[in-house]
């Protein structure tokens, strides 16, 4: 119990100080586990890898170019690596929008994003002017810069927030366990 | 409850293995069915690799392709025997060149090589360049030119950036 309470001003140990403590940290948890922030990071991401794979996958040459930019990925494994990531991204944005191994995919995502995160800072610290490639469009002349790396880094959040907080109450999956 | 966390934490890590075995897998697929599906081996040709002969340029020995400043492709820039070759796509070209150059996209050069004539004047100064600072397109291209006979090939250090930003002739359409 001694962990659970809270000291006052004057010294004296305030109970109800420490049980509405913990009942807004429920609260909060709930509200992270609750639907409109599992539907909507869920989805959110979805939508980011959806439209990351689409184009890629239609050009993975291009990709390839704007992968071996970055001079970061042995050069026999850019071409394999522009063939099966955007597929990766694809696959995970189906998962996520379903519902379906939604925790499995966040989880993708999350690593995926704190790779190109660094990928893109490297970029940016050694003075690189190269293309993002972050959703395709090869020759679009969106280069890399810190506002690349501090949106890829944002897009963490719904991923660990899915990968922390999801329930499996929300999916595809849960429904067809349904009676 | 410390063995029921670490089951949970392997299921997680086995779930966002499997999504990334079956995406892999299906870009492997779809790659092999794919016409215009990428090679998985080395992504650029090397020099030496290519044994063929591309367009009029005859047969030599290759060489490491050198960069040209663009200090040094401004003194060469508009004199007689110099050309300026672009290796990006048309779209790019389209959009501002080299005032005066060739284009001459890495694909279709590669696609052409040992099949058709390359309309770069071989007899000349060759300076080639792309899109970015790092871009590989031009010094792909130059191997490509260089592996062809072509003995006087250069890139252009910094690219179409460097050339536009330093105020030099720009053209642009086709």
């Amino acid at each position: 119990m001694g962990e659970r309470r809270a000291a006052n001003g004057d010294g004296a140990v305030s109970e109800s100080a420490a049980t509405s403590g913990v009942s807004s940290s429920c609260a909060v948890t709930r509200f992270l586990e609750g639907p409109i922030v599992q539907i909507a990071a869920r989805l959110a991401l979805a939508a980011i890898f959806f439209y990351a794979a689409i184009p890629k996958i239609g050009d993975p040459a291009a990709f390839a170019r704007d992968i071996a930019n970055y001079r970061l990925v042995p050069e026999e494994m850019v071409s394999p690596a522009a063939v099966m990531l955007p597929w990766i991204e694809l696959v995970t944005a189906l998962c996520l929008a379903l519902g379906v191994l939604t925790r499995g995919a966040a989880l993708v995502c999350a690593v995926l994003l704190a790779a190109f995160t660094a990928a893109t800072t490297a970029a940016v610290l050694r003075g690189l002017n190269i293309e993002c490639g972050c959703f395709g469009q090869s020759g679009s002349g969106n280069a890399v810069g810190w506002g690349t790396v501090v949106r890829d880094a944002a897009f963490l959040v719904p991923a660990v927030l899915v990968v922390l907080f999801d329930r499996g109450r929300y999916g595809l999956a849960k429904a067809i366990k349904r009676p | 409850m410390k063995k029921d966390m670490r089951s949970g934490f392997f299921a997680l890590i086995g779930k966002a293995a499997g999504i990334v075995a079956v995406g892999a897998g299906l870009g492997l697929g779809v790659n092999a069915l794919r016409a215009d599906g990428l090679s998985l081996g080395a992504t650029r040709p090397t020099v030496g690799d290519d044994k063929s002969t591309a367009g009029s340029c005859s047969a030599g020995p290759t060489t490491n392709v050198p960069e040209a400043s663009i200090d040094e492709a401004r003194a060469l820039y508009g004199k007689p025997g110099v050309t300026f070759v672009d290796a990006r796509s048309r779209a790019d070209f389209e959009r501002g060149h080299v005032k005066g150059a060739v284009l001459l996209p890495y694909e279709a050069a590669a696609a052409a090589a040992g099949q058709a004539s390359l309309p770069v004047p071989t007899d000349h100064r060759l300076i080639v360049y792309c899109e970015y600072v790092n871009c590989q397109l031009s010094s792909l291209l130059a191997q490509l030119l260089s592996q062809s006979g072509c003995e006087r090939v250069r890139v252009l250090k910094g690219g179409y950036p460097a050339w536009a930003s330093a105020g030099l002739p720009t053209g642009t359409g086709p």
